[in-house]
């Protein structure tokens, strides 16, 4: 009994780690589409999810913003994007990247393959300079491009199309094992090959660098760090109690240079690491975590 | 790496920081609502209820 409990106090999920796995749940609620094989056609696809969330997987009751976003600009000469770049705006003011660290499910699926064992690739200055790549992804393959595309010729979202593994995992792997879809299998080409590509190399990258989709390539992510001096909710450090030991930069495996900046995701991490007790999860005045709540440390964290 | 946010900021610096997310908070719940009334919500579950043949690698 007491192995248990000792197992128990070792392994037990953080309040993050239950709040991510609801928040995947509750945007894939539609499981039943996996044994259809077939996508969810209800009304609440006209909503989109905060997080990077393929609607083409069988479970997904939302919409994917940056799909979105992407087909809103391919016709945007039709009709202004106004609805998705609303919604997006929304989610970026009152949460910043805390979708990114609480909530998206393709960022969860990137802590879950970091656990399987391996050597793990630290954060350096060449991983920081490799996260401005996400903001020219961003420009290019979902904005520059589906305008242009859109403007002369048709509809095309193309990180959607050439880039994003969220879609090759949750929505080619959901929908082509199915029996049914025999049909779309006799489809596959060479494009499908190049996604599967980039998907084997992000399961593989992920295994070995912290979420390296997130920092280096995610273009969702790149949006809502813009958002990162004005959101409501997120990483506070209390500037009077602060004494610059640096222990929090020092244990995030992003790439911050301090807490709170446009690499962290605000998932609360170094609240338990602060020596001053100086860090805590905001949303205005509300405390969400801070050295009060009385969060466990991550097993592994070593105070510098 | 040095924790450099030690900023001391002013209750006139908060105070204008949260009045700019008051009006950008507006301003994005206005194009929501302008995006809704236009159609841009219908095109997202147009799109959405129909398999995104570019998502999956059908081109």
């Amino acid at each position: 009994m007491a192995k248990i409990r000792i197992w128990w106090a070792k392994y037990r999920p953080t309040t993050r780690k239950l709040v991510q796995l609801a928040a995947a749940l509750l945007q894939n609620a539609n499981l039943k589409g996996f044994a259809e094989g077939k996508i969810y056609t209800g009304q609440t696809k006209a909503v989109c999810v905060p997080g990077l969330n393929c609607y083409s997987c069988p479970a997904a009751v939302g919409a994917c913003p940056l799909g979105a976003l992407q087909n809103a600009l391919s016709v945007s000469a039709q009709r202004p994007a106004f609805y998705v770049i609303g919604l997006i705006a929304l989610f970026g003011l009152l949460l910043g990247r805390m979708i990114c660290g609480w909530l998206c499910p393709f960022g969860w699926i990137q802590e879950l393959l970091y656990k399987a064992p391996g050597p793990k690739i630290r954060k350096s200055r060449v991983t920081r300079a490799l996260s401005w790549i996400k903001y020219g992804v961003l420009a290019v393959f979902a904005v520059i491009l589906p305008l242009w595309y859109g403007i002369t010729k048709f509809p095309m979202p193309a990180f959607c199309k050439y880039i994003c593994p969220a879609g090759t995992l949750e929505g080619a792997a959901g929908l082509l094992i199915h029996p049914a879809n025999a049909g779309l299998r006799s489809m596959l080409g060479e494009l499908f090959s190049l996604k599967a590509a980039i998907l084997v190399l992000t399961v593989t990258a992920c295994v070995f660098v912290y979420r390296a989709f997130c920092r280096f390539i995610c273009p969702l992510g790149a949006v809502y760090s813009l958002f990162s001096r004005i959101a409501l909710a997120g990483v506070r450090v209390e500037a009077s109690v602060c004494s610059g030991c640096g222990a929090c930069v020092r244990t995030c495996r992003m790439d911050v240079l301090r807490v709170g900046d446009r690499e962290c995701i605000h998932c609360g991490e170094c609240v338990s690491v602060c020596p001053e007790k100086a860090i805590s999860i905001r949303a205005g005045k509300l405390v969400l975590k801070g050295p009060e709540t009385g969060e466990r440390r991550r097993p592994d964290t070593k105070i510098a | 790496m040095r924790q450099r946010d030690g900023i001391q900021r002013t209750p006139e610096e908060t105070g204008k920081r949260r009045a700019a997310r008051l009006c950008l908070l507006a301003a994005a719940a206005l194009l929501t609502v302008l995006g809704i009334l236009n159609g841009g919500m219908q095109d997202v579950l147009t799109k959405a209820v129909w398999i995104c043949t570019e998502c999956i690698g059908l081109g």
